[in-house]
C-alpha cells in the first residue's frame, strides 16, 4: 500500500480540517465528490491506520469479539496527539459503497474501524421513510409522531442493516422486486420489516458503528447523529485526550429534497440543526450538490436581488440553493468540482476550485492553504491524479 | 488637486470613521449586505476592534456561527430559538448592560429570520434599536429566500430592510473590484464571478474575501433624508502584519477606495495578477524616474509658442546646415 493515496496538491486540503471548521464540498451531475469524501476519510483516519494496520495484522483476524484487543495494540503505537473518529452520513450511498470505495480507492477498511470505535455509519438512503421496524404499533402515520418509538426502539435494536444483504424476500406478489421497500403501502411495509425484527437477535455478530435514519424528521437526524457521536466519542482506554471526531455529511440535500416540507423541513431548519451538530463535533464536511437548476433560485436572488425572484422558481429549486448558498456563506473552504468547461476529455474528468471563506478571528488555521483551481482526473481503479492546468498530469 | 475632492475625502473620512466607532449613534440601523464572494465578517470585526476600543458592549446574535467570535461580549446562541424567544432572550442580554452607556447588536444573518413567515421582521428589528443600542445586521444577497406562505403583495424583506438601515453597506471582494475597474477603463467586457459566472458547479469565484482587504459601498441616510455615497477601502490588519512590517495606524485606516494604493496602482499598470496583455522580452513600462525626465522634457512647440512665432499660420522654419535653398520653394 503507498504511503498516502491522497495526491499531494490535495493533501493540505483533505487532511483533519481545523477545529470548527467547515469543508463544503459541491458537486454537478458528472463530477462526483465521492473520491473526495473518501480522501477526507483517509486524511483523518489513514495515518493511525497505517500504523494500527500492520500493527495488529496478526490480531486482525478476530473479528467481532475482537475490537478491544485489537484497539489495545492500535493505540500503542499512536502519537500522542490523540486519535481522529469519523462519522459518516451519506444520504445518498449505503454502507457497501463506502465500505468498497474506501477499500478499493483510499485502502481503509471501515469495517474493522467501525469495530474500533473511531468509524461510525449513518444510512439516510435505505429506510429514511420506512416506518421504525421493530415497534409493531400503528401502520398509518408512522412519520407524523416518529421521535419517541423511533428513540426507543432504534437505542435498544442493534442496526439491522448488514441483514439487509443476507435476507431472503419472503415470498411475495412478484410486483415488488425493489431491494429499498420505502414507498410500499404501509402492510406491505409491516410485512417487509418483521423478518428483519426477528432477525436481530440471533445475528452472530452485530457490527458496530452503523446507524440508520428511519424518519425525516430532523428531531430524529439529531438523535441518531448525537448516539452515532456518543458512540465514536467514548475514550480509548489508555488515552488521555478525546477523539477528535470529523463528521462528513454526504448529500444531506436529499433529505431536503425528499422530505416533506409541511413538515417544517425548510433549508433554515436543516441549518440550524447541522449547526447543532456541528458544535458536538471537531469539524465537519458537507458534500452537496450544485447543478445548475439547484442553485438557480440563487443566481437569479443575487442578479436582481430584487421581489419576484422567489416566485419564478420551485419550492425544491429554492430550499436547495437557499441551504447550499447559506453553507457556502459559513464554510471555511469550498471545494467545487465541475466538469470541463470545453468538454470532455480522455485524460481529465473535471475541475476542482478551491475557495476560501473569511479567514477565522483566531489566527492560525487556514495558513498554508491558498485559494486555486486544478485539474483532476479519476482513474479505473479509484487513484486519483491532481494537476494544475497544462501540466498534463505529471504531477501523480 | 481639485479642492472638490479635497472636501469630500475630508467629509467622507469622517463619517465612516463615525459610523464604525458608532458614535454619536450616527446610525441606529446598519445594514450588511454580503454575497458568497465577499463575506462581510471582516467588517464586523473591524466594528467590534472599535467597539472594544470604545467600550461599547458588543451583544453577538448568532443565527448561524458556531464559534463566539473574539471581542463579543455576549453571544447569544439565537438559531434555534423563535422570534419571539430571541426577542426576549436578546432584550435580557442588552439590558443587563447597566454599567456599560452604548451596546453594539450584532445579527450574522437576517436570511433566517426573513424567512420566518410569523416574524415581523421591521416591527422585530425595530424593537432592538434604543438610543443607546444600535444594530449591526448582515443580510446575504444570494441567498434565495423560502417565503413560503408570503403574501403576494407585500415587499421582499429586502426591500423592507433597505428602507428601514439608516446605512448600507454592500461588501465587494477586492479583487474582483480591482480587476473590473481594470477592464472597464480598457473597455472590455467586466469579468463576473462565482454565481454569475453561470458556469455549472461554480458557486463561489477564485479571488473570493480577498485576504488583502474589503471594498465597501457606503450608502448613509443622514436624519435630514439626504444620502450619501461613498466607496471605501478597508484594509485587513492581519494581512498588512504578516508582511513582516509592524502596521501603523495608517495603514489600518479606512480610505477612499480611489485613494488606496492598491487601486491606484491598478489604475497605472493594470491587476498584478492578469497583467497579460502585452507578454514581450523588453520593458514597456517607465520607472518613477524616467517618468519624471519624461515629463519634465519641454518639447520643441511649446517653446515656439511663446515669444514671436507663430501668429497669422506662419510657418516657423530654421535652416540647418544640411538644407538646400530651393528658390523655387514659395513661402519659405
Amino acid at each position: 500500500m503507498p504511503p498516502s493515496r491522497t495526491p499531494p496538491l490535495l493533501q493540505p486540503y483533505t487532511s483533519l480540517p481545523a477545529e470548527s471548521s467547515l469543508h463544503l464540498l459541491t458537486s454537478v451531475l458528472g463530477a462526483s465528490t465521492n473520491w473526495l469524501v473518501v480522501r477526507f476519510l483517509c486524511g483523518a483516519l489513514a495515518e493511525n491506520n497505517a500504523g494500527s494496520s500492520w500493527r495488529s495484522a496478526g490480531g486482525a483476524e478476530d473479528g467481532g469479539t475482537g475490537g478491544l484487543s485489537n484497539h489495545g495494540s492500535g493505540t500503542t503505537g499512536q502519537d500522542e496527539e490523540g486519535e481522529v473518529a469519523v462519522v459518516l452520513v451519506s444520504w445518498m450511498r449505503d454502507w457497501e459503497f463506502w465500505k468498497s470505495e474506501s477499500r478499493r480507492a483510499g485502502g481503509l477498511d471501515l469495517a474493522r474501524l467501525a469495530q474500533q470505535d473511531r468509524f461510525a455509519f449513518v444510512d439516510g438512503l435505505v429506510s429514511l421513510f420506512m416506518p421504525p421496524a421493530a415497534d409493531q404499533i400503528s401502520q398509518q402515520a408512522p412519520t407524523s409522531t416518529p421521535t419517541a418509538p423511533v428513540s426507543s426502539t432504534q437505542l435498544s435494536r442493534p442496526s439491522p442493516l448488514p441483514v439487509r444483504s443476507g435476507r431472503s424476500i419472503p415470498p411475495r406478489s412478484p410486483a415488488v422486486s425493489s431491494r429499498h421497500p420505502a414507498p410500499a403501502a404501509p402492510s406491505d411495509q409491516a410485512q417487509h420489516v418483521s423478518p428483519l425484527a426477528a432477525h436481530p437477535a440471533n445475528l452472530p455478530a452485530q457490527p458496530k458503528g452503523l446507524y440508520r435514519l428511519t424518519s425525516p424528521a430532523l428531531e430524529h437526524l439529531e438523535q441518531v447523529l448525537s448516539r452515532a457521536i456518543a458512540g465514536v466519542a467514548q475514550l480509548p482506554p489508555g488515552k488521555a485526550s478525546p477523539r477528535k471526531i470529523l463528521l462528513i455529511l454526504d448529500a444531506p440535500d436529499l433529505h431536503l429534497a425528499a422530505a416533506d416540507p409541511s413538515s417544517g423541513i425548510t433549508a433554515s431548519s436543516m441549518a440550524i440543526s447541522l449547526l447543532k451538530s456541528r458544535q458536538r463535533v471537531h469539524a465537519t464536511v458537507l458534500a452537496v450538490a450544485a447543478d445548475s437548476p439547484l442553485v438557480s433560485a440563487a443566481t437569479s436572488a443575487s442578479a436582481s436581488a430584487s421581489t419576484t425572484s422567489s416566485l419564478s422558481s420551485t419550492p425544491l429549486e429554492t430550499a436547495h440553493a437557499s441551504f447550499l448558498i447559506s453553507q457556502a456563506h459559513l464554510a471555511d473552504v469550498v471545494m467545487s468540482l465541475r466538469l470541463l468547461d470545453t468538454g470532455f476529455a480522455a485524460d481529465v474528468s473535471g475541475v476542482l476550485r478551491i475557495t476560501l471563506g473569511d479567514a477565522q478571528d483566531d489566527g492560525e488555521e487556514g495558513q498554508g492553504l491558498v485559494e486555486k483551481e486544478v485539474l483532476y482526473s479519476v482513474g479505473g481503479d479509484g487513484g486519483v491524479k491532481v494537476f494544475e492546468r497544462g501540466a498534463g498530469g505529471g504531477n501523480e | 488637486m481639485p479642492p472638490d475632492l479635497q472636501h469630500r475625502r475630508t467629509h467622507n473620512l469622517l463619517l465612516i470613521s463615525k459610523l464604525l466607532s458608532g458614535r454619536d449613534n450616527g446610525s441606529p440601523f446598519t445594514l450588511l449586505l454580503d454575497s458568497l464572494e465577499q463575506s462581510a465578517r471582516p467588517l464586523i470585526r473591524e466594528y467590534i476592534r472599535r467597539a472594544n476600543v470604545a467600550k461599547t458592549r458588543v451583544v453577538f446574535v448568532s443565527l448561524e456561527t458556531l464559534r463566539k467570535p473574539y471581542g463579543a461580549d455576549v453571544f447569544v446562541q439565537g438559531a434555534e430559538l423563535r422570534p419571539p424567544d430571541l426577542q426576549k432572550e436578546i432584550t435580557l442580554a442588552t439590558s443587563s448592560s447597566s454599567s456599560l452607556s452604548e451596546t453594539l447588536l450584532i445579527f450574522d444573518t437576517l436570511n433566517a429570520l426573513a424567512s420566518f413567515q410569523s416574524a415581523n421582521l421591521p416591527a422585530f428589528l425595530s424593537s432592538m434599536i434604543s438610543p443607546t443600542t444600535s444594530l449591526l445586521a448582515i443580510y446575504h444577497l444570494d441567498m434565495a429566500l423560502q417565503l413560503s406562505h408570503a403574501y403576494p403583495y407585500s415587499p421582499h424583506p429586502l426591500t423592507l430592510l433597505k428602507y428601514l438601515a439608516t446605512t448600507i453597506f454592500t461588501l465587494y471582494s477586492t479583487s474582483h473590484v480591482l480587476a473590473q475597474r481594470y477592464a472597464r477603463d480598457r473597455s472590455l467586457a467586466e469579468p463576473v464571478f462565482g454565481l454569475a459566472e453561470e458556469n455549472e458547479g461554480a458557486i463561489a469565484g477564485l479571488g473570493r474575501n480577498d485576504p488583502r482587504g474589503v471594498v465597501l459601498e457606503m450608502e448613509h441616510r443622514r436624519k435630514s433624508g439626504r444620502g450619501v455615497r461613498e466607496w471605501f477601502f478597508l484594509p485587513n490588519p492581519s494581512a498588512t502584519s504578516t508582511n513582516g512590517a509592524v502596521p501603523s495606524k495608517k495603514e489600518l485606516a479606512v480610505v477612499l477606495l480611489e485613494d488606496s494604493p492598491l487601486f491606484r496602482r491598478v489604475l497605472q499598470d493594470g491587476g498584478g495578477e492578469d497583467d497579460g496583455a502585452m507578454d514581450v522580452t523588453f520593458e514597456l513600462g517607465l520607472t518613477e524616474k524616467q517618468r519624471r525626465d519624461r515629463e519634465g522634457i519641454v518639447l520643441p512647440y511649446f517653446d515656439a509658442q511663446k515669444g514671436e512665432g507663430g501668429e497669422g499660420g506662419r510657418i516657423l522654419y530654421d535652416m540647418g546646415e544640411e538644407d538646400d535653398f530651393d528658390e523655387e520653394e514659395d513661402e519659405i
